[in-house]
Formats: structure tokens, C-alpha cells, sequence
């Protein structure tokens, strides 16, 4: 439950972020990009799991294609 | 607004749209310097969404944000708009043009056609989201883009007059194809706007439940009867340009950049040309022409309802493209 919230908030960070998205967009493989979020969000004081960066992708995803149709 | 905020927001684009309670609402996407080169832009959104970062994150902002002409200001002035019958080449045009790196081209994006089909706000209103959203469609993301193309939803020429007051320096055309040729294809593969109700109510006077009742040869004939009769009254007094499909691909370099005031080097037209080898829609395909297979396949009914409810309007439409009134 707190990865979920840290997390969210390192989303928020990393859209305010102009650094951490520069290190973010080049990784475009998933698990390496689930990976590198991990570890960015440890550097900046957020514990995220692995499952927790995954279920998002996968929830995004699904509201993306909800709101296309 | 702080500017530090709007800076975020570089190299990202307008994708879609949506009410939220009463306001509206605009995702964006991080697009860098990515170029737009798919048959639609939402082809293009889907394909940026497979990338993990698109998917993890997203801005979402009120529409109002839109509306900051200082920070925005890196936008193309629109070059030339297309408005089109569906089926009838207008993505080949549209893909012709994208061939060439100069070009923007934004084709059939969702968060236009939200602002257009937004009837709940005043025109004024409409007018003005209109232009900051076509403006933040257009931000320049390479040194090389001059030239900014836009082609609208069919079903938008029902806001030409609309979009006019938006951008009345703009020159536009109107293509348009033998109708049973169109209707042929709408019934093997619907378009959006050939299902009723689900874009809205294109004929007026036409209940939804009517529309259900009548033949789809019919429903189709009728709709592109009233794109037809919507681009025919600004056409009549001489604004646009009408091509019909006949005259593609040629008639790009002939007489569509012309009338768009845009000039191309030889081996420009001859790229242009090369892209019209292919099937617009499907790339990766050769294009084969299906005049003939359409005329054969169509039915009586479809002949039928051409006749009825579109070939007035496309006689007429004949007539204005070999006669261009005056003001051309």
C-alpha cells in the first residue's frame, strides 16, 4: 500500500522533473524501465516495488484503451 | 501559471480530451522529436503508448491551459486544412504530404473533433479552444517543419463555418469521390460516422430510431449527402477548393499546394509521388486501384441512394470544380 502511494508521488515528481525524464524516456524495454523507476524513485526517497510499477503499466493501459473506444 | 510548469510540458502533445464533472480535460503525451507519420494521429498516440514512460506518465491538464499564446508560441501557422467525404483519398493526400520532413501533418486528431463536437460551450468559446489547440498540435519540434497540414474529421464540415472564424486566413479544399464508390466501402467497413448515433446526429430531421429503420445503403447516402451540402455552401461562394478523387494523386502538385501557397522542389513532388505508390491506410502494402471493383460491387441499393440523397450534391460539386466561381 505504501509503494502504491510512493509510487503516485514519484509520478508526480518526475512530471515536474525535466532530469528524471530525460533518465526515464530512453528505457524502453519494460523490465529494464520498471527497474530504472526503482531505483530513481530509491534516490529520491521513494520505496516502489517492482509489482507495483508493473500494475500500474497494466492499469494505464487499460484505462487508455477504455477511453480510446 | 507559473512558467517553470509550462516548461514541462515541452516536446509533449495534446491526445485526447474529456469531461471531467463540468470541465474539460486534456491528456498529454511526450511525443519529443518524433515526427507524426502515421495514416491517423491516433496511430501515431497508440504506438507512442507502447513505450513504458508514455504509459507511467502523463499530464492532464484543463483545457484553459491551453490558452497561454506567450509560452506557446513555438506553434506552425496552419498551412492548409482538408476536409474530405471519407473514403476518398484523403489519406493518401495526407500521407503524401508527411512524406516530407517540412511537413506537419495532423491527421483526423481526437482532441480537434472534441472541441469541434463540444456543443455545450458558446462559439466564441469553441473558436478560441480551437485555435490554442491547433496551436499546441502544431508546436515546431524540429528546425526543418515549415508547413502545417491539417485534415478534419469528415463529419467536421458540419463546423466549417465554425473553424473559418478560427483560421479565416486559411486556405482549405474539399475532397470528395463518386458516391457509390464511398458507399461500397462504408459497407464493407463501417466509419465511425456511418453508425447512427455514434457521432452525434449528422442529419437533421433523421431520428436516431429512423435511422436505425432505414436501409444502411441509405443511412450512408444520407450522411455524405449532408457533408456534401455543409462544404457546398462555402464552396458556392467561392472559398476552398473542390478535387474530386479522380484527379489524385496528380493533383496535389497540380493544383492542392498551389492553391495551399506552398512551393516544392522537384525532387520534393517526386518523394510526394512516391508515397502515393503505397496504400495510404496500410503502408506497408502497394496501392491498387479499386475504382472499378467498387462500381461492380455495388448493389441496387446503393445506386439507389447515391442517387437520391448524394449525386445532386455531387453534380454540383462537379460543376463548382470545373467552374470555380469567383473568389478563387
Amino acid at each position: 500500500m505504501m509503494s502504491k502511494e510512493n509510487l503516485k508521488q514519484f509520478c508526480q515528481l518526475v512530471l515536474r522533473d525535466l532530469n528524471l525524464q530525460d533518465q526515464l524516456k530512453v528505457t524502453i524495454e519494460r523490465e529494464a524501465f520498471i527497474a530504472q523507476v526503482i531505483v530513481l524513485g530509491a534516490k529520491s526517497g521513494f520505496e516502489i516495488s517492482r509489482e507495483d510499477v508493473d500494475l500500474q503499466l497494466r492499469e494505464n493501459r487499460s484505462l487508455w484503451h477504455e477511453r480510446w473506444i | 501559471m507559473d512558467l517553470k510548469q509550462f516548461e514541462n510540458f515541452r516536446e509533449w502533445i495534446p491526445v485526447r480530451c474529456y469531461w471531467q464533472e463540468d470541465r474539460a480535460f486534456v491528456d498529454w503525451c511526450f511525443l519529443g522529436k518524433e515526427r507524426l507519420t502515421e495514416p491517423f494521429f491516433d496511430d501515431s498516440i497508440a504506438k507512442r503508448f507502447r513505450q513504458p514512460f508514455n504509459l507511467l506518465f502523463r499530464h492532464q491538464t484543463p483545457i484553459e491551459f491551453l490558452d497561454a499564446p506567450d509560452y506557446f508560441s513555438n506553434g506552425l501557422k496552419p498551412t492548409g486544412f482538408i476536409f474530405h467525404l471519407s473514403r476518398c483519398g484523403s489519406t493518401l493526400i495526407s500521407q503524401m504530404l508527411a512524406a516530407l520532413e517540412q511537413n506537419v501533418v495532423i491527421s483526423e486528431a481526437s482532441p480537434i473533433d472534441f472541441v469541434l463536437r463540444t456543443p455545450q460551450i458558446p462559439d466564441q468559446q469553441r473558436v478560441k479552444w480551437l485555435q490554442n489547440m491547433i496551436n499546441a498540435l502544431g508546436q515546431k519540434r524540429n528546425s526543418f517543419e515549415e508547413n502545417f497540414f491539417i485534415k478534419f474529421d469528415s463529419w467536421n464540415t458540419s463546423e466549417l463555418s465554425l473553424i473559418k472564424r478560427a483560421f479565416p486566413e486559411v486556405p482549405w479544399i474539399f475532397l470528395y469521390r463518386n458516391p457509390v464508390e464511398i458507399i461500397v466501402s462504408h459497407i464493407r467497413q463501417r466509419g465511425a460516422h456511418m453508425v447512427p448515433g455514434l457521432i452525434g446526429k449528422i442529419v437533421p430531421g433523421l431520428s436516431f430510431k429512423k435511422s436505425l429503420q432505414i436501409p444502411p445503403e441509405e443511412y450512408c447516402a444520407r450522411v455524405l449527402g449532408e457533408i456534401c451540402k455543409n462544404a457546398l455552401q462555402s464552396l458556392k461562394s467561392g472559398e476552398g477548393l473542390a478535387v474530386n478523387y479522380t484527379e489524385l494523386p496528380d493533383a496535389l502538385n497540380t493544383k492542392i499546394l498551389k492553391h495551399f501557397n506552398v512551393s516544392l522542389n522537384q525532387k520534393d513532388r517526386e518523394k510526394m509521388l512516391g508515397a502515393a505508390k503505397f496504400n495510404a491506410k496500410s503502408p506497408q502494402m502497394n496501392f491498387v486501384g479499386d475504382t472499378e471493383k467498387k462500381k461492380r460491387e455495388a448493389g441496387a441499393a446503393a445506386v439507389e441512394a447515391a442517387e437520391k440523397f448524394v449525386n445532386p450534391y455531387y453534380k454540383e460539386l462537379e460543376k463548382i470544380r470545373k467552374h470555380p466561381p469567383q473568389g478563387i
